[in-house]
């Protein structure tokens, strides 16, 4: 008897705890994939409305179209506006996005370099200042940043001047600060062994630093390029030829025109529009979570 | 092995791109004619340069315009015939619709970055162009663009602070009714001739057709020019002359009332309602494509995107003009409906005028630009398309009807960009806030009078 | 090396950072106080000097409106996102099948989030007769308008923002793995649950990142431009037009450098407020191991 009492009480509570522990992994399986639902859903209606009909798109909510067409497709191959397509917009983006990216991870390692690896006087101040403009809202900005390019005369320019060239000054701060992050979790000594070979700093830099860091000038560079390539406001207040507007311009000016509202081809129009980015986003995962993280926990 | 995979996955993304490119540049022929016409055009340049007598200069020119896909088309279609009568000058364009257009060209005008060649609205001499130093004096041009084809009393609307011409008008306009006469078949009834009409058409839509049903739509825009057109028939007075404004503020608020009353009959359909269709204007608003909106107020020059919106399925028509406001006259106006100035900036302006005189005065370009810039006031250009019989029937009536009733001229100041942008003007703030519940007619009448005073000092 | 040429060279490498601060913030950040006294008009030049920019700021009705939508945006989406990303979090933080997909999934909207794509898929989602509406129509709800009611309309843009939590998950997903097992065995042994063990253990220790993903999230927030601008226009009856949008709207609609200006500055003082308040505080409740304290 005592012996089965006891073996039921010993096994119970094991029981019970499997149990709870089924129900719990059941419940958090069970939230990650409705809370996914919501995340992704949306994305996969897109894609699939893009195959749709026009008539057919507002009619359900199914993914896959009934009755397949690209025509959507078709029509946004359609040049609009002049000199420009999707195609050609999606250029003009890569035109400036890549040499804002190589600028900025140029600028932001070596400030970072400078921040992190020397003592001068008033660094400590000049850190700050970097920090505090991390805080200073682009909003703010904005207008006089405009007069500013406007008596310069780069607003409209064909070559992009107003977005690029602060770039070649490390003015994206966040990048810098990420990097000097990760510096301050690189040891010195092999700088250190560098400098007693004879290497004068900028030596260092490229031939030390510049390898060990280069996980996260990759994530720098990744991010600059999806946030560039997302970004709005440049253009528009600086890019007025539609010959030279980039793929965001060009999806918010191809939705506003036209008659008739095609929402396939306005869905197609955007959707080919962050093909790019998602490439780049499923090739380099990694990276993108791991910059993210660094940025923030070390922080 | 992480890194492997980046670099195998990046070259992978630049060759992507790379065949992005290539497609681009074997495509790119196909899409744009007008560059192999351009190629063309210099060889037979190069070849009959000895021959041909004309005096100009071999250059390119820019060109903005705004408008729908129609007039896209006729214009695209102009400037060929253009670079191929004149084989050297190479016309380079951008166009786009009406939304965010004037913010890029006004910002452009500010910058000196402006095209060479500029369709422009009437209003955008006083505002854009407030020293004079940013459209050139046209008649430094008239050697090359016939200015006799324009009356005095059009030109003298085109100068600017300094006496100088602006600008040439390129035709007039007003608002007048279209009507889906599709949609009112359906609900067997007559397309309304008159105000006493459209409200008995709002109470038998809805009963016949249903309550998504409209047989009027109106924007805050809209709203603000039915307003007008009842106020200046019922006061016999324009709203604003000479750059001083008119009523008072208990008249505002009548006609105010008078624009709620047709949203409380059914009449038209609320601003949230329009809010809701998220579509920027008519012509691509669900609601108007199907039927469900059956009329508008529109520009006598702009139906041909209305009607290319419907399709063949649904037919539009030009209505009457309301003599029933109250007053002795229908309250119609005219305006300047578009303008074709040259910015100082060109440098070559002779060229820029042979384009503009080529599209208004030329034959040739008249033909083919026919009526989709409105019925043209260039003498020459208004007897070259009725002898070709080439006016559109539409925009004829729709022209001659608005003309005839119009009976005041329209002071660009009622088109201030303070009162009548999209985004935060002031006739959208008054009519959203009537028809939203969040103003009385009277405070909205109080905003408006407050707006239209500032605005008129 | 002599120490005065290292020390030289320190500071020869920040001087591009230090030129580019001073002519592309610096100085637009003080032109900005300068024109934001003026009544300078793109078009029609400066006439004027005084603190009526800044009456008009505050007196409007419109302008304390969009102040007020700003806030509510702010106040709406911060703690949301943070408790989704939190919450979510906390939960990959099990051992999870597939977490690598799910993170996947909950990232990506926070990439292509800011995109104009996804801003025209939003008016498509919630437009009349959209997909929200048609999916609430087939299980019997009448959907709510929400591109044109005032009530509804800021909601679906705080929404589009919440639905990029992924990358503050990301972030507190790194943060909880660096939390230390033998700590939630040890409350275990102690009879703690789970959700005790969470708020005991979980959420103080990873203090300094929910610190750190407040502050860059309410900086985010105040200056959101994309979502009105594209999917609502700031209206209806401007119940989404927030500051940045407003502030666009005066400089680049009808050209008041001078009110746009003054409008950016006190969105400046509001956001250096709460970024000081938020500084102030952590030393309250934000828990720093002792090697890396601040």
């Amino acid at each position: 008897m005592s012996a089965i009492a006891k073996s039921a009480t010993v096994k119970d509570p094991n029981v019970a705890v499997r149990r709870k522990n089924a129900i719990s992994t059941f419940f958090r399986y069970f939230i990650l994939i409705i809370v996914g639902i919501f995340m992704v859903y949306p994305l996969l209606w897109m894609v699939g409305a893009t195959f749709k009909p026009n008539n057919e798109i507002f009619s359900g909510i199914g993914l896959i179209a009934k009755e397949p067409t690209i025509s959507g497709y078709v029509s946004s191959m359609k040049s609009y506006g002049g000199d420009i397509n999707i195609w050609k917009s999606l250029l003009n983006t890569f035109s400036y996005v890549i040499p804002k990216v190589v600028f900025t991870i140029v600028s932001a390692t070596v400030t970072a370099y400078g921040f992190g690896r020397f003592k001068f006087k008033g660094r400590d101040f000049l850190f700050a200042v970097l920090m505090a403009t991390l805080f200073l809202p682009q909003v703010v900005l904005n207008v006089p940043q405009y007069i500013l390019f406007n008596k310069l005369g780069w607003v409209g320019s064909q070559l992009y001047l107003p977005i690029i060239v602060p770039t070649l000054f490390a003015c994206d701060t966040y990048f810098v600060f990420m990097l000097v992050q990760f510096l301050r979790n690189i040891p010195k000594e092999l700088e250190e062994a560098a400098e007693i070979d004879g290497c004068n700093p900028v030596q260092t830099l490229v031939k030390i630093i510049v390898p060990m860091l280069m996980p996260a000038i990759v994530s720098c560079a990744l991010f600059q390029f999806m946030w560039s390539s997302n970004d709005f406001m440049g253009p528009l207040l600086y890019v007025n030829t539609p010959a030279k507007y980039p793929a965001t311009i060009f999806v918010k000016l191809s939705m506003d025109s036209d008659s008739g509202f095609e929402w396939n081809r306005v869905l197609a129009t955007s959707l080919i529009s962050i093909m790019p980015s998602i490439i780049i986003f499923f090739a380099a995962q990694n990276q993108f979570v791991e910059g993210i993280s660094a940025g923030g926990v070390k922080g | 092995m992480k890194k492997k995979l980046l670099s195998v996955s990046l070259a992978a993304v630049m060759a992507l791109s790379m065949t992005a490119c290539g497609s681009t540049a074997v495509e790119a022929p196909a899409e744009t004619p007008a560059a192999t016409t351009e190629a063309a055009a210099e060889t037979t340049a190069a070849t009959e340069a000895a021959g041909d007598a004309a005096d100009y200069e071999e250059c390119e020119i820019s060109f903005d315009w705004w408008g729908g896909d129609s007039r896209h088309e006729a214009t695209l279609a102009a400037i060929e015939a253009f670079q191929a009568k004149y084989p050297g000058i190479t016309v380079k364009y951008n166009y786009g619709a009406w939304t965010d257009y004037e913010t890029a060209r006004a910002l452009e005008f500010q910058s000196k970055t402006a095209a060479d060649v500029n369709q422009i609205n009437f209003n955008w001499i006083g505002d854009y162009d407030a020293d004079g130093s940013v459209f050139l004096d046209l008649n430094t041009v008239s050697d090359t663009l016939d200015l006799s084809q324009w009356g005095d009393e059009y030109l003298d609307m085109m100068k600017d602070v300094n006496g100088g011409l602006a600008a040439v008008p390129v035709s007039m306009t007003g608002r007048i009714f279209y009507w889906d006469k599709t949609t009112f078949d359906e609900a067997g009834i007559e397309i309304p001739k008159s105000l006493a009409d459209l409200r008995a058409a709002g109470k038998t839509f809805a009963e016949k057709l249903g309550d998504d049903y409209y047989p009027l739509a109106l924007g805050p825009y809209d709203r603000m020019i039915m307003a007008t057109l009842y106020l200046q028939s019922k006061l016999d007075q324009p709203i604003i002359a000479d750059g001083t404004f008119n009523y008072t503020e208990e008249q505002l608020k009548d006609g105010l009332d008078f624009i709620q009353s047709l949203e409380d009959d059914h009449v038209i359909p609320s601003l949230e309602t329009i809010d809701g269709d998220a579509a920027d204007s008519f012509d691509v608003n669900e609601k108007f494509i199907s039927g469900k909106y059956a009329g508008i107020l529109e520009w006598d020059s702009a139906p041909k995107k209305y009607v290319s919106a419907l399709g063949d399925a649904r037919e539009l028509v030009v209505g009457e003009e309301f003599t029933d406001f109250g007053g002795k006259s229908t309250g119609v106006f005219y305006k300047v409906s578009m303008a074709m100035a040259i910015s100082t900036t060109c440098e070559h302006p002779k060229e820029a005028a042979m384009l503009i005189n080529y599209l208004l005065n030329d034959p040739e370009g008249v033909a083919i630009m026919a009526t989709e810039r409105g019925i043209p006031q260039s003498e020459i250009a208004v007897k070259t398309l009725s002898d070709a019989d080439a006016l559109d029937p539409l925009i004829l009536e729709a022209h001659n009807k608005v003309m005839d009733s119009a009976a005041f001229a329209l002071d660009p100041k009622f088109e201030d960009s303070g009162l009548k942008s999209t985004d935060n003007g002031v006739y959208k703030d008054a009519f959203d806030g009537i028809s939203y519940g969040d103003y009385t007619t009277e405070e909205a009448a109080g905003i408006l009078f407050d707006a239209f005073t500032e605005v008129c000092q | 090396m002599n120490k005065t040429l290292k020390r030289n060279m320190g500071l020869l490498f920040i001087t591009p950072w230090l030129i580019g601060f001073c002519v592309f913030k610096l100085y637009p950040f003080a032109s900005s106080l300068f024109y934001s006294f003026t009544d300078y008009n793109l078009f029609k030049g400066l006439h004027e000097f005084g603190i009526m920019n800044y009456v008009e700021t505050l007196t409007k009705p419109a302008n304390q409106k969009a102040l007020i939508v700003t806030f509510k945006y702010a106040f709406m989406t911060v703690p949301l996102k943070l408790i989704a990303a939190l919450f979510i979090a906390y939960i990959l933080n099990f051992k999870i099948k597939g977490v690598n997909f799910f993170r996947t999934a909950y990232y990506i909207p926070s990439i292509l989030g800011g995109s104009v794509a996804i801003s025209v898929l939003w008016r498509a989602l919630f437009k009349d007769g959209g997909l929200i509406q048609t999916g609430c129509a087939l299980i019997g709800i009448t959907a709510p308008n929400f591109m044109s009611d005032p009530n509804w309309a800021l909601f679906i843009i705080c929404l589009l923002r919440v639905w990029q939590f992924g990358s503050s998950m990301v972030i507190f997903l790194a943060a909880l793995k660096g939390v230390p097992q033998d700590l939630y065995e040890a409350a275990s042994i102690d009879g703690a649950g789970k959700w005790k063990q969470f708020f005991s253990i979980t959420v103080p220790l990873i203090t300094p990142v929910i610190f750190y993903n407040l502050v860059t999230q309410l900086c985010q927030a105040f200056q959101e431009f994309n979502g009105p601008y594209i999917i609502t226009k700031g209206g209806p009856r401007n119940s989404t037009t927030l500051i940045s949008l407003l502030i666009y709207n005066n400089a680049f609609r009808t050209y008041d450098m001078g009110l746009a200006s003054a409008m950016a500055w006190v969105l400046f003082v509001v956001l250096m407020f709460f970024t000081v308040i938020a500084f102030w505080s952590q030393k309250h409740w934000v828990y720093y191991s002792d090697e890396e304290g601040k």
